[in-house]
Order: structure tokens, then C-alpha cells, then sequence
């Protein structure tokens, strides 16, 4: 079994390996934004302009030429400055962006169960009796009393 | 003359917002009923003034009088008429105006509504939205002036942008407005309740439905902009995450949190603070939404220090959370729950946790439509945050969310034990997983659609299971037919039941979402006259260019036959409009709803050669986001609708049982 699960991790690992080998064009394309000007900042491979078309060709023989996305990405940053780029850098300040939300996720997380434990304490200590779940058998009786009850009124 | 008369009518307007806030705080303190009517009644007169001024504007527009700046720069003389009026909200200044006319008409019917309820809140409610009303008087006057003389007349005016040239623009923009002008009024109420320390649930009460109904609109308006973006952009999208939409986005978020936390208040009376906050940041949102879009802070700060209205929509922002914030902790004691939660597995606390995943998204959504102003603020760098960024960010929240979508309503009140758990949920999850593994098997192997798909089918079947219990409850109960018993069902119960009706919609949404985003096809060719091309299980022939003009616009016109195997299917015609006021060419998609997929056509032009350049997509599923988006506005519809109270009481233990709103 472990002999098996180690293959597979195997496979897996060279597997991304080769996956990394050569990059694609929409990968590289979708991380850059397009400067036509006319669109909202679109993703080159959403935007329908002539310059996304060339920005599209150009990647392609980048590729074709042998170069990285890493170094096709740089070169366009390079030339266009840091707003190429579709979303910001996970460095630096433009790191804040990235883990704002995923910290304020925690932090209200947090803030819930902190919440949820102080109230359930709260609740212990009050002398309200805990519910309990009825039973099936518990339900029926509940609705014969009901209905008897209003048959009284 | 008549620019002259609309700025004082303006002003006119905002000395009476002036005099009925007076009036109305000074003839509550006072105990002076007399003050606090005619405080009343002066809104009538703002109604009036503002109708009157809007009213001017309108005419100036359609009547092309370019001795005002707005007109000049909105319309021209060749414009359809129905585009001369909507430039009414084209502009800032026009939109500023409209945004002051809706608030107007809420001011008057929440006074009616609450002629003979409420009274101890009414004069601060009307206090309130009179200062929000002054705030964009003031405004109007000074920095946004809609009237404002252009020196010299010109003969002929700018035009409405091309875009903007388009039937969406006669009810999107209103229906959003609508929407972001609504929450001024539980915004109002709350202010109110805090001032005069009249924290009842009846305020609560009474803006339960204001809420719904900005809800409604906000939701309408956002599905209708997203459509408009899809057949009119020309980029085979809904969503660009454009700051313009964000801005809409965040109020909903913050509405949506309210309308399932405001329950544990009515019914437990508990989260009053909470709720508190939620209106607040409702409409503290729904105003720098407008900002956002309106002030240009967005492109650039510099944009943003030239812009005249930018200035004051932060220092009314500064004062209207200042003052919030002020009356909370004031009031904190008094907002102190009346009951205890018990238990972490319960309704209560799931709520709580959806309340947690919607501001979330929301902080992600600002945090991200914000960050560029940020960081030039900052690093002096500029940055682009766009839809990888938010695409990856919100994901897993909204994942979180559809997934309690479905959780919530299968989770008792107070505390659920782990039988209440197991009846509830293995049936729902057990349903999902099969057809979610069904759908493995028929070839979606993309790991993110599988489990989007999972989650909408796990809600999908949950609501299923409610609506059939009831029904049978019914049928069982009161001798009733199925359709008979499902209508009163619903009719005797909107609010959880209309409830379940959006949870519907929104799955339905998230299906669009999932297949159209990881299972789009797309291709860009260039083909001579009488070639063909295919994409997916379509071939489409170029037949014919025609180049055609009129008053406004010159047209490139293609004509593609669309088989289908040896059967043609269609004929679609997609062109590329250059306006005469505009350098900026257009694109008029045309689009082949077939009941799987969209066939999605673009001219991109016809090149140097005459061969048609085209950018094609096939879009699976993505009719059922907007599917999705009319049940949504359906179950809103149907919470909105008057309560029906029926002539004496016949209500049964099964009903009794499941008349507790859905989440």
C-alpha cells in the first residue's frame, strides 16, 4: 500500500514537473491586464481590442522563442510598468491585498466562536432548563395534545 | 431664465430639508406636535421642489437647450429621444439629482406609511432623510451643478456615450438607484431608534421591508447590468469586477447579511447591536458606492483631489459614521440582548457564521475595488486589481456560502442535536453527491465546477425537501390537492417560503457560473467570404459584409450562417458601429441562446483585405445565471407581498411547525 502511495506521489511530482515545463499562452495572457484603454482594466485574454490580439501574438512567440513566464511577465512589467499586471505581486505592501480578507475571515471566525462559547456559558449559568430533542413518539403526542387543546377553545 | 430657476428651486429645496430638520428634532424635544407636522409636511414641499427641478432638467435635455453645461455634454441634437431622457442619469450631476428624487419619494412614503405608527421615531426619521436630502442639495449646488450655464452656446452637443446608447440604459441605472437609495431609509430608522433610545423591535419592523425592497432592486439592477455587459461589451463575460459593479456588489452583501441576521432579533431578540451595525454599514456603503463611481477616485487619486464632489461625500461620510458610531456607544447597554444562544450547532449561530462569509466577501470586494487608490496613496505605485484577484480571493468564501445556503435551514433553532442533524442532512448531501458524481461520469472532471455544482444541487435538493414536506403536510392536514396545498403553502408563509424561492436562484446562478467560467470555448478567426470555421459542435459560414449608415453611426455588418451538423441552425448578423460623436467603435454581438449553451459571435472588423475578423464563444449554461436571477427576484417578490391573515385560525401542529422563516 505504502509502495503504491509513493508512486502516485511520484507520478504526481513529475508529472508537474513536465506540467511546468513550458508555459501557455491564456496562462500568461490571463495574468496580464489590457492598456488599450477603452476597457475596464479587462484580462488580456477577456478583452476583444486589437491590442489584446497583439499582446496575445506576442506572448505566443515569447513562448515559442523559449522564454519563461516569469520573463515574459517581467519584460511586459519592465515596459509597461507594474499595472500590466492583472492582479497585484504577492510582495511587499500589494501583500496586504492578498491577506485582508483570508485575516479578516479569521478574525470574524474568531470573533464568532468566541462569542458563541461566552453566550453558551451565559445560557448554562441561567436558569432556563436545556431543551432536549423530542422523539418521533414525542412529536406525535405533542400534536395530540395540541389538537385536542384547540378542539377545547 | 430657466438655469436660473432651477438652481432656486434647488436651493428652495434644500432651505426647506433645512427648516424640516429643525422643526421636527426641535418639535420632538420639545413635545410640540404642532412642529414636528409642519416638519412633516415641509417634506411634501421638497417633493414638490425636487420634481419641479428634475422636471426642468428633463425638459432642457429633450428640448437640446445646450445653454447648460450637462445637456452640452450628455446629448446632441441627433440623439433618440429615449436616450435624451435617460442622460437624466447619464451625467454626475443629472445622476446626483435622481439619486435626491428617489430619496425624496422614500421620504413621503415611509411618512405615509408611518402616519399612525411609529410616532415617537417618525420626526428623527424625518430629520434624518432631510439631512440626506441637504447633503445632496448641497452638493448640487455647489459642486455638481446640473443647471450650470455653458458660455458660449454651443450649436451641437457631445452625445451620450455609445455604450450607454442602449435599452438597459432606461431601467438599469434606475433600478440600482433604486436600490442604493433605499437603504437611506433603514438607515434613517435606525439613527432614530438610536436617538430617541426607542430600541423596540418596531423599527426593526418597519424596515425589514425597506431593506427587501433595496434588496430586490439592488438584485434586479445588478443582474440586469451583468446581462447589459454580456450582449453589449463584446467580451463573452457578465462580470468584469469593474469598480462601477463592486460598488453595487458591497450594499447588497451588507443588506443580504441583514435580512437573515434581522431574524434572530424579531425572533429572539437578540444581535441588536449587530443589526445595528449592518444597517449602518448598508448604507454607508450604498454612499461610497456612489462616491466610488462618481467622483473618478478610482482612476487616480489625482482624478480624485480635481473632482469637485469628492470633497464633500467624505466629509458627509466622515459625519454619518462619526455620529453612528457616537449613538452606539452610547446606546450599547440598551442594545444588550434579550435572550442567551445556547448551543454552537444551532440556526442562530449558522446565521451567525453567514454573516461572517458575506462581509467577508464584502471586505474582499473593497479591499480589492479600494487597493489602487491605496497603493499610489502608500508605495506611490500604482497597481491593477482585477479579476484574477478577485476571482481567487472570493471563491472559497463563496463556495463557504453556497454550502451554508444549504446548511442553515436544515439546522433546528436553539440546538440541534446530531439526530436532528443526520434526518435533516443525508438526504440532501446523499442526492447532491450522486448527481454530482453523475455529472463525473458524463465528463466534467474540472475539481472547482464539480464541487460549485455540489453545493447548488446540496440547496437545490434541501429546498426541494422543504417544499414537499410542507406540501404534504398540507394535503394531509386540509384535504388538499398538491397545487392547491403548495399555494397556500407559500401564501400562508412568504417569508420562509420565498426565501427558499431566492436560495433556488442563487444555485441556479451558481450552475451558470461554475459551467460557463471552466468550460467556455472560444476562438479567434479570419476568414474570407463563403469560408467556414467551427467551435464546439458548430460550423459557421461567412456569408456576406454589408457597410451601412445612418444620422448617428456607420455600420460593418456580417451575415454567418450557423450549422449544426448538416442543419442550419441560425443566422446571425453581428456588426461593429462607429458613432459620429465618438472615436470609440462599438460592437453589437450577436448572440444564439440554444437551452445548453450560448453561441456568442463578435465582429472584431473586417481587415485590410476584406476578410471578416470574428471572436467566437460557447458559453455552456450561462442563460441560467439570469434564469437564477429572475426566481431570485420572484422569491423577493413573494417575501415583499402583503401579509395575508387569514379569517380565524386553523392552524395545525405540522403547520405551526413549519411556519419559522427559511434563513
Amino acid at each position: 500500500m505504502k509502495t503504491k502511495l509513493l508512486y502516485i506521489l511520484m507520478m504526481l511530482f513529475v508529472y508537474s514537473a513536465f506540467a511546468k515545463g513550458k508555459p501557455v499562452m491564456q496562462d500568461v495572457a490571463g495574468k496580464l491586464s489590457c492598456y488599450c484603454g477603452t476597457c475596464p482594466h479587462l484580462v488580456v485574454t477577456e478583452c476583444g481590442c486589437s491590442t489584446a490580439g497583439q499582446i496575445k501574438a506576442d506572448i505566443q512567440k515569447m513562448i515559442d522563442e523559449g522564454q519563461t513566464e516569469d520573463q515574459i511577465i517581467q519584460s511586459y512589467v519592465a515596459k509597461h510598468g507594474q499595472t500590466v499586471l492583472a492582479a497585484p505581486p504577492k510582495s511587499g505592501f500589494n501583500l496586504t491585498a492578498w491577506v485582508l480578507p483570508f485575516l479578516a475571515f479569521a478574525i470574524g471566525g474568531f470573533l464568532v466562536i468566541a462569542f458563541l462559547k461566552k453566550e453558551r456559558k451565559a445560557y448554562s449559568l441561567s436558569s432556563e432548563p436545556a431543551p432536549r430533542e423530542m422523539g418521533e413518539k414525542e412529536l406525535h403526542y405533542r400534536d395530540l395534545l395540541k389538537q385536542e387543546l384547540e378542539e377545547r377553545k | 431664465m430657466l438655469p436660473e430657476i432651477g438652481q432656486y428651486t434647488l436651493i428652495a429645496a434644500g432651505v426647506l430639508c433645512l427648516y424640516s430638520m429643525i422643526a421636527c428634532v426641535t418639535g420632538a424635544r420639545l413635545r410640540r406636535a404642532d412642529l414636528v407636522e409642519s416638519g412633516e409636511r415641509a417634506v411634501v414641499g421638497i417633493i414638490f421642489l425636487v420634481f419641479f427641478a428634475s422636471g426642468l432638467l428633463v425638459y432642457s435635455l429633450v428640448i437640446s437647450d445646450f445653454r447648460l453645461e450637462y445637456v452640452a455634454q450628455y446629448t446632441s441634437t441627433t440623439l433618440p429621444l429615449q436616450y435624451k431622457i435617460t442622460a437624466f442619469w447619464g451625467g454626475q450631476a443629472g445622476s446626483m439629482l435622481f439619486w435626491l428624487l428617489i430619496l425624496s419619494v422614500y421620504t413621503v412614503i415611509a411618512l405615509i406609511q408611518n402616519q399612525n405608527k411609529n410616532r415617537q421615531l417618525m420626526p428623527y426619521v424625518t430629520a434624518v432623510l432631510s439631512g440626506i436630502c441637504l447633503f445632496f442639495i448641497v452638493m448640487l449646488i455647489f459642486a455638481a451643478d446640473p443647471f450650470k450655464r455653458l458660455i458660449p452656446v454651443p450649436v451641437e452637443g457631445q452625445g451620450l456615450n455609445p455604450l450607454l446608447q442602449n435599452y438597459w440604459m432606461v431601467s438599469h441605472p434606475p433600478a440600482l438607484y433604486a436600490g442604493y437609495v433605499g437603504l437611506s431609509v433603514p438607515f434613517a430608522f435606525a439613527m432614530a431608534a438610536l436617538m430617541t433610545g426607542n430600541l423596540e423591535t418596531g423599527w426593526i419592523k418597519a424596515i425589514r421591508k425597506w431593506t427587501l425592497f433595496s434588496w430586490l432592486f439592488l438584485t434586479v439592477g445588478i443582474l440586469q447590468g451583468s446581462y447589459w455587459a454580456y450582449i453589449e461589451l463584446g467580451w463573452g463575460g457578465y462580470w468584469a469586477w469593474d469598480p462601477v459593479e463592486n460598488a453595487s456588489l458591497m450594499p447588497w452583501l451588507a443588506a443580504t447579511a441583514f435580512v437573515h441576521s434581522v431574524m434572530i432579533q424579531e425572533k429572539k431578540g437578540m444581535l441588536k447591536m449587530w443589526n445595528m451595525v449592518l444597517v449602518l454599514i448598508a448604507f454607508t456603503l450604498s454612499i461610497f458606492g456612489t462616491f466610488l463611481t462618481r467622483s473618478g477616485v478610482v482612476s487616480s487619486v489625482h482624478s480624485f483631489a480635481q473632482s469637485p464632489i469628492g470633497t464633500y461625500f467624505v466629509v458627509f461620510m466622515a459625519l454619518q459614521i462619526g455620529l453612528s458610531v457616537f449613538l452606539l456607544l452610547m446606546r450599547k447597554k440598551e442594545l444588550a440582548p434579550e435572550a442567551r444562544l445556547e448551543s454552537f450547532v444551532s440556526r442562530e449561530s449558522s446565521f451567525l457564521f453567514n454573516n461572517v462569509f458575506f462581509l467577508v466577501i464584502c471586505i474582499a470586494v473593497l479591499c480589492g475595488t479600494t487597493f489602487p487608490i491605496l497603493s499610489e496613496w502608500v508605495t506611490g505605485s500604482k497597481v491593477t486589481v482585477s479579476a484574477p484577484f478577485f476571482n481567487k480571493v472570493v471563491m472559497p468564501f463563496a463556495i463557504g456560502l453556497i454550502l451554508l445556503t444549504g446548511i442553515c435551514p436544515l439546522i433546528a433553532w436553539r440546538k440541534a442535536g446530531l439526530k436532528n442533524l443526520q434526518r435533516n442532512f443525508v438526504v440532501p448531501s446523499g442526492f447532491a453527491l450522486i448527481a454530482t458524481i453523475i455529472l463525473a461520469i458524463l465528463g466534467v472532471h474540472h475539481w472547482l465546477t464539480l464541487l460549485f455544482f455540489f453545493s447548488a444541487m446540496f440547496v437545490l435538493v434541501t429546498v426541494y425537501v422543504e417544499f414537499n414536506k410542507g406540501t404534504r403536510a398540507r394535503m394531509a392536514m386540509v384535504s388538499e390537492g398538491a397545487p392547491a396545498a403548495l399555494y397556500h403553502l407559500v401564501e400562508r408563509n412568504k417569508r420562509r417560503y420565498g426565501g427558499f424561492i431566492v436560495h433556488t436562484g442563487i444555485a441556479v446562478i451558481f450552475i451558470g457560473i461554475a459551467a460557463s467560467s471552466f468550460y467556455q470555448l472560444e476562438k479567434e478567426v479570419t476568414v474570407k467570404q463563403n469560408e467556414s470555421f467551427a467551435i464546439g459542435a458548430y460550423t459557421l459560414k461567412y456569408s456576406d459584409l454589408q457597410f451601412l449608415q445612418d444620422a448617428h453611426k456607420e455600420v460593418w455588418q456580417a451575415r454567418l450562417d450557423v450549422f449544426k451538423g448538416e442543419k442550419q441552425v441560425a443566422v446571425l448578423q453581428p456588426e461593429r458601429h462607429f458613432y459620429k460623436n465618438s472615436d470609440q467603435p462599438t460592437t453589437e454581438v450577436a448572440i444564439r441562446p440554444f437551452w445548453n449553451e450560448d453561441l456568442y459571435l463578435i465582429l472584431v472588423g473586417p481587415d485590410q483585405a476584406g476578410a471578416g475578423i470574428f471572436k467566437v464563444f460557447v458559453n455552456p449554461f450561462i442563460g441560467l445565471i439570469w434564469r437564477g436571477g429572475l426566481i431570485m427576484a420572484l422569491g423577493g417578490l413573494v417575501i415583499l407581498l402583503p401579509e395575508f391573515k387569514p379569517e380565524f385560525a386553523t392552524s395545525t401542529a405540522s403547520e405551526i411547525a413549519a411556519e419559522e422563516p427559511a434563513t
